[in-house]
């Protein structure tokens, strides 16, 4: 939606312009439009010159990391859930819901934080990342830390926290390795750079921005790929969402993940608390689909909203919180799949290893 | 924010979810497994392939149960343990009333009781009243004789501290008496092994096919009190160093009871084999470190599941699975846990 609204408002700018006082900014401005519209060229870039998906370097203290790149800081603290009293395994479908619903109520809710959770060799791990300055880090990472440990032990799980050694191999683990530079990939790069605009080729300008931005962002950065035969998946969406499932589903779905998940498996996921906007954006869209859809009888509008409505009641009747979540899954394809019939969405691009920037 | 990071936002999908969905894939209680052992007895594998082991070191109690309907592979799975403690170096006894092949090949020195004596008298660790009224009240039990036992008491008394059964003898017109006499004749014997002796090597017990019920129970019982005093002067011992395991273990229930209640800390773990649940007293099951329950017919499975509140997955695992499936019940778990048993190759029964 951010990136169609951006693109828009490009593309009114643009237009703008051509007639205006600098039409030559016009075709950058459509490229960059396009661009925001399919950035999957961008990544194709990206990854070709990169040899795989570039991350940050982190530096690792005692008790965390931290990142510094162009965007900002980012500082790193964990935790590594160790051991918990009960679960799917033998929690009733109530007591399931209701302590799994506690503990991300509870536990994931500071403001300024984000969430990663990391599922690496069957181990549970929880990472908070803040972008603030150290200072404010500091103080947001400890009160988060703080009602996430409480939440944990609310649910009957204990915790340890994670020293900064322990926290780079979470988030470069070693299902992960960095990529070789290919001479022939950066090269066909730099052709796509350069050819569209030596030969004036003025409808593959945007190509050659996407090529561009690819060298500047991946200059001196490191790329990194799985490990094979695993490949690098990213959560494209949760199905699940927009239904109604009953708690039972939610147990015995919970129980074939339980059951399946392969021990060489690595599964990172960023959780951000949805703003206030977003949640009654839910509502909104149910009941302005519903109100368009009969209006012009359109089914497909019908069949949203009620997509969205079963979205919405979850949230009002069983009070669930609304999140964003997203992530990679590194894992063999017969994971994937099941992934996929417990209703979580993928897709093969590498785009997903943002999770761990 | 930077163009890379707008364009690097546009690119991740950041789809909605709400806790609901969350729970199934991002939360510790769908991921992670219940805190397994990595060392002791190996068992075999649980329902998401992890190696389960005994760790006696770890329990409360070392004292455990197996139990199993016919042909669930108890004596399998007690050859299995055996073996497991032999390697590491820890003595193990098999007190078998049935004589068991498979048993007998484990071990090098096997005693029939009945034709291989004991001294009896040599009851180091214990004082001859206390013993004498300890066996005492086991016999009215072993031999069905309400009231019998302060007599008894005082004529075993006698015949410990004469270290004769000479005194058993002057009572032979009374019939219950005479048993007792000719039964504990069969299993003592003045130059016998002495439990000192016994009590530091793995050995087999098992007795003579022809012999009754109640001196098959009077041997067993009077083995393990001698073994439970000779551990008494040994101090307490908060390693397993000696393993028993007792076969048909319902045939000395009450006596199990007071072992379970009393001993803990001796260094030595009766592992009590029986082949129904209610043949035991229900406090055992409370009592005993570890329980392996092995698969069996509906109403047994029904009688495990009053005992351990079994969840229909932990009911069916027992229920539906023939060989090799088992619950293990340990002192502190927070459920039972499903196994799916590995014996050694040894351990199987050969044909």
């Amino acid at each position: 939606m951010q990136a169609r609204s951006l693109a828009a408002l490009l593309l009114i700018v643009a237009a703008l312009l051509l007639r205006g006082a600098a039409p030559s900014l016009s075709p950058l401005l459509v490229s960059l439009a396009l661009l925001a519209l399919i950035p999957e060229v961008y990544a194709f870039f990206l990854s070709l010159y990169c040899g795989g998906w570039p991350l940050t370097e982190l530096y690792c203290f005692k008790s965390y990391c931290a990142s510094a790149d162009r965007g900002g800081n980012c500082t790193y603290v964990g935790v590594e859930v160790v051991d918990c009293r009960h679960g799917c395994y033998d929690l009733s479908e109530k007591e399931f819901f209701n302590l799994s619903t506690t503990l991300f109520h509870g536990g994931f809710a500071a403001p300024s934080v984000d969430y990663i959770v990391v599922v690496h060799r069957r181990r549970f791990y929880v990472v908070l990342r803040s972008r603030s300055s150290i200072d404010e880090a500091r103080s947001n990472l400890c009160e988060a830390l703080r009602s996430l440990g409480e939440a944990l032990s609310i649910v009957g799980c204990s915790w340890v926290p994670l020293e900064g050694v322990q926290l780079l191999r979470i988030l470069r683990p070693d299902v992960l390795k960095p990529s070789r530079k290919s001479i022939p990939s950066r090269a066909l790069v730099l052709v796509a750079a350069t050819l569209p605009l030596a030969l004036q080729l003025y409808s593959l300008v945007p190509l050659s921005l996407a090529a561009c931005l690819a060298i500047v962002k991946g200059w001196s950065a490191q790329g990194y790929t799985s490990v094979r035969p695993q490949s690098i998946s990213t959560i494209e969406s949760v199905n699940s969402f927009y239904t109604f499932p009953t708690t039972r589903d939610i147990l015995s779905r919970s129980r074939t993940l339980y059951s399946l998940l392969p021990r060489d498996s690595y599964i990172a996921i960023r959780v951000e608390p949805a703003s206030i906007e977003e949640e009654q954006a839910i509502d909104a869209e149910a009941y302005r689909s519903y109100e368009i859809g009969t209006a012009l009888e359109k089914l497909s509008l019908i069949h949203k909203s009620s997509k969205f409505f079963a979205a919405t009641r979850r949230r009002w009747e069983r009070r669930e919180a609304l999140y964003r979540v997203s992530g990679i899954v590194i894992a063999d394809e017969r994971f994937k799949r099941l992934l996929a019939r417990i209703g979580i969405k993928l897709s093969n691009l590498p785009v997903g290893l943002e999770v761990l920037q | 924010m930077s163009l890379f990071r707008l364009l690097h936002r546009a690119l991740t999908p950041r789809p909605l979810a709400l806790s609901g969905d969350l729970a199934v894939f991002a939360s510790p209680l769908s991921i992670l497994p219940p805190r397994e052992e990595v060392r002791g007895f190996f068992l075999g594998l649980d329902d998401i392939g992890r190696e389960v082991y005994i760790n006696p070191a770890a329990l409360p109690s070392m004292h455990g149960i197996i139990v199993g309907t016919t042909g669930s592979g108890k004596s399998t799975l007690a050859r299995h343990l055996v073996l497991e403690a032999i390697e590491q170096g820890i003595p193990a006894w098999v007190i078998d009333p049935h004589g068991e092949r498979s048993y007998r090949r484990l071990f090098t020195i096997g005693i029939d009781l009945g034709e291989d004596k004991v001294n009896v008298f040599h009851a180091p660790g214990w004082q001859v009243s206390e013993l004498a009224g300890e066996l005492a009240s086991y016999l009215e039990h072993v031999y069905s004789l309400r009231g019998a036992r302060f007599h008894f008491r005082e004529l075993l008394r006698r015949c410990f501290e004469n270290l004769s059964l000479d005194e058993l003898a002057r009572y032979d017109h009374l019939p219950e008496v005479k048993r007792l006499r000719e039964d504990l004749e069969k299993l003592h014997g003045e130059g016998g092994a002495t439990i000192d002796s016994l009590a530091e090597k793995s050995m087999y017990f098992t007795f003579p096919k022809l012999f009754s019920r109640e001196f098959k129970e009077l041997a067993s019982l009077i083995l393990l009190l001698l073994l439970q005093g000779y551990r008494r002067t040994l101090g307490e011992r908060h390693r397993l160093e000696l393993m028993v395991i007792l076969e048909e273990a319902h045939f000395l229930a009450p006596y199990l009871l007071d072992l379970y209640k009393e001993v803990r800390k001796f260094g030595y773990g009766v592992i009590a084999v029986t082949q129904l649940p209610r043949e035991l007293d229900p406090l055992l099951y409370q009592l005993a470190g570890f329980v392996i329950a092995l698969s069996g017919t509906e109403s047994y499975v029904n009688d495990i599941s009053l005992l351990f509140s079994l969840t229909p997955d932990e009911r069916d695992h027992i229920l539906y699975k023939v060989h090799g499936a088992a619950l293990l019940v340990r002192q502190g778990d927070p459920r039972p846990r499903k196994v799916m048993l590995k014996p050694r190759r040894e351990a199987l029964a050969q044909e």
